[in-house]
């Protein structure tokens, strides 16, 4: 069974197009950037807001499709929804919150106690029962809020940056916690999130949202390898190239030209994985590597025994060297180096 | 600056220590217990009570209407629900006069077809003090409502509940003090209703005299009863200002909680 969207929306001069599907105990995250319409999509999933053109269906049921004229409203749709900041009724206590949504159902209060108690247990709450949501700690307060979106036993479940509210430290295992959760979840599951870390552990298919459009959609060992925006290659973190190849040049927009081990034809995106360029101070050395390219150092990131080098030139690149050639070679911000890289380490796919 | 807010202090005061001077204290009790004191005071309290009930039934909704629902016409619609605010009362008075009266637009249709009389009834009081009071309740709660966090109420409807118990359990307990300083500013109001009163019920004791009625008439006839009931209008007034004023208090401590 599946859950589809295929559907525009058009807010003032923004435009929502999105086409989909996410199949039951499946998880599909939705990658983009501030304002791509992450949020704009969760609210059309729930019913909170109606789409302009296309349908919405969840196990072959139409959910929304304006030239059919159907519109199933929030409270009518089998949707559960973890908010960004997980919007607990903060009258009410914990458990009182997850049995909120049987009780709207008509669920008589002792059995909706009952059954949102056990949830609670699952989810390793039961010792804050009756505690009111606002005296929870944040991990406690996300758990409440899956569990209250679970007790209605949704057929789609929702997912806004489940870990976006949590500090460091609580993430890691909370995301760990998530992970068995949802793998114990029969429906289809939408991961909305900003960071790369939730999908790499908790998708299992990416969609890359940016302006309103769907960039990328596939697994996530897809979408890493090929990249197809400046977003997905910085999400990555790889060197993304784009331009227009005859033979064995790649051209860019700006005039730079790229040589490349094979023959490739036509409009083309280039990936130079960071940890294939070598730094140079002088480009006077005769070399084996095809491509070398002038740049100022902007930045030096050191994490462990690695450094960032992030290089501004004609062709921006970020390249990865050890942190004990940064030392040896004197690398210091402003500097001005070459980038050095073999064809053979140029990977070239059509656009 | 403190001279001229003394002087607005003062000029608050004066009046009141005026009243007080010239009250015939002396003769408190026997003014209150005139039956048709008594009279007028119940039916004031009747009325505006009654007044403060049908405000909260219809005004609460017509609050959330125009706090949360986004139709055409909105800023017309609230203009137009509080218009009665700044209108002179006797305006309001002849307004409903011209439309609810036996001869009005719609009050020969309610004659004629349900046999219902409103001006110169005690229901004609209520009406008319409905007119003027029900828009402090709406603008109290409005601004209350608009003020909460709608996602808290979107959140309960993918929960699966409908608006009424969205409303409900979600949105009326967060507005409670809003609403309970709404319904006593509606129902001061009511308590002090003049001139849409007199202009629409007339001034029949027993059945549309309230005690501002009863006050101004005394005033001609027997101006120390026309001070002791001022007083106790006065003190009443003063109560619920008081009481409304420990309600904000104690919002605002469950706000710096929270």
């Amino acid at each position: 069974m599946t859950t589809h969207f295929n559907f525009s929306v058009t807010q003032g001069d923004f435009n929502l197009k999105i086409d989909a599907s996410v199949n039951d105990g499946e998880v599909l995250a939705v990658l983009g950037p501030n304002g791509s319409g992450k949020s704009t999509l969760l609210r059309l999933l729930s019913g909170l807001q109606q789409i302009d053109t296309g349908h919405i269906s969840s196990r072959n049921i139409l959910w929304d499709s304006p030239a059919d004229d159907i519109f199933v409203e929030a409270q009518q749709r089998r949707v559960g929804v973890v908010f960004q900041d997980y919007l607990l009724f903060k009258e009410l206590s914990a458990v009182e919150n997850v049995a909120f949504g049987l009780r709207a159902q008509g669920v008589n209060k002792a059995t909706a106690t009952e059954q949102a108690r056990a949830l609670l247990q699952q989810v390793g709450l039961s010792e804050h029962l009756h505690k009111k949501t606002p005296t929870l700690s944040g991990g406690q307060a996300q758990r409440v809020a899956l569990a209250r979106a679970l007790a209605i036993q949704p057929h789609l479940l929702l997912l806004d940056e489940p870990l976006a509210a949590l500090d460091v430290a609580t993430r890691q295992t909370v995301r760990r916690d998530l992970r068995r959760y949802l793998s114990s979840f029969q429906g289809a599951v939408v991961l909305v999130t900003h960071d790369p870390i939730d999908a790499y552990a908790l998708a299992d298919r990416v969609l890359i949202l940016e302006n309103g459009q769907v960039m990328q959609i596939g697994t996530l060992n897809e979408v890493t390898a090929h990249p197809r925006s400046r977003y997905v290659a910085d999400l990555v973190g790889t060197n993304l190239i784009t331009g227009h190849a005859s033979g064995v040049t790649l051209t860019t927009s700006t005039g730079i030209t790229v040589v490349l081990a094979d023959q490739a034809e036509g409009d083309v995106f280039a990936v130079i994985k960071p940890q294939a360029i070598t730094i140079v101070t002088s480009n006077e050395l005769t070399s084996s590597a095809r491509n070398t390219w002038p740049g100022v150092i902007t930045d030096i990131d050191r994490s462990g025994e690695r450094c960032r080098i992030t290089l501004h030139g004609p062709l921006p690149l970020v390249a990865e060297i050890t942190a004990a050639a940064v030392e040896s070679m004197a690398l210091r911000v402003g500097d001005e180096v070459f980038a050095v890289v073999k064809a053979t380490e140029v990977e070239v796919y059509s656009r | 600056m403190l001279a001229l807010a003394g002087v607005s202090v003062a000029f608050f005061a004066l009046p009141f220590a005026g009243l007080i001077w010239r009250a015939p204290w002396s003769k408190v009790t026997d003014i209150l217990s005139e039956k048709s004191v008594g009279t007028a005071l119940w039916l004031s309290l009747e009325t505006s009570l009654i007044t403060a009930l049908i405000s909260c039934i219809f005004g609460v909704p017509l609050a959330w209407l125009l706090a949360r629902v986004n139709f055409p016409g909105r800023s017309f619609v609230r203009a137009l629900a509080t218009l009665s605010m700044v209108l002179p009362p006797v305006v309001g008075g002849v307004a409903l006069f011209f439309s609810f009266g036996r001869r009005g637009l719609f009050g020969q249709y309610l004659n004629d077809w349900f046999g219902i009389r409103l001006p110169f009834t005690t229901a004609g009081v209520v009406i008319a003090q409905c007119f003027v009071a029900m828009p402090f309740l709406v603008l109290t709660v409005e601004a209350a409502i608009r003020q909460l966090d709608s996602r808290y109420e979107d959140a309960a409807r993918t929960l699966g509940a409908s608006r009424l118990y969205v409303f409900r359990r979600i949105t009326l307990p967060s507005i409670k003090p809003a609403l309970v300083a709404g319904v006593a500013l509606a129902w001061a109001r009511a308590l002090g209703e003049f001139g849409a009163t007199i202009t629409f019920a007339g001034n029949l004791p027993g059945t549309t005299q309230t005690m501002p009625l009863a006050t101004y008439l005394a005033l001609e006839s027997d101006p120390e009863a026309a001070l002791i009931l001022s007083m106790l209008m006065i003190t009443v007034s003063f109560v619920v200002l008081v009481g409304l004023r420990d309600r904000w208090l104690g919002h605002q401590r469950n706000d710096l909680v929270s």
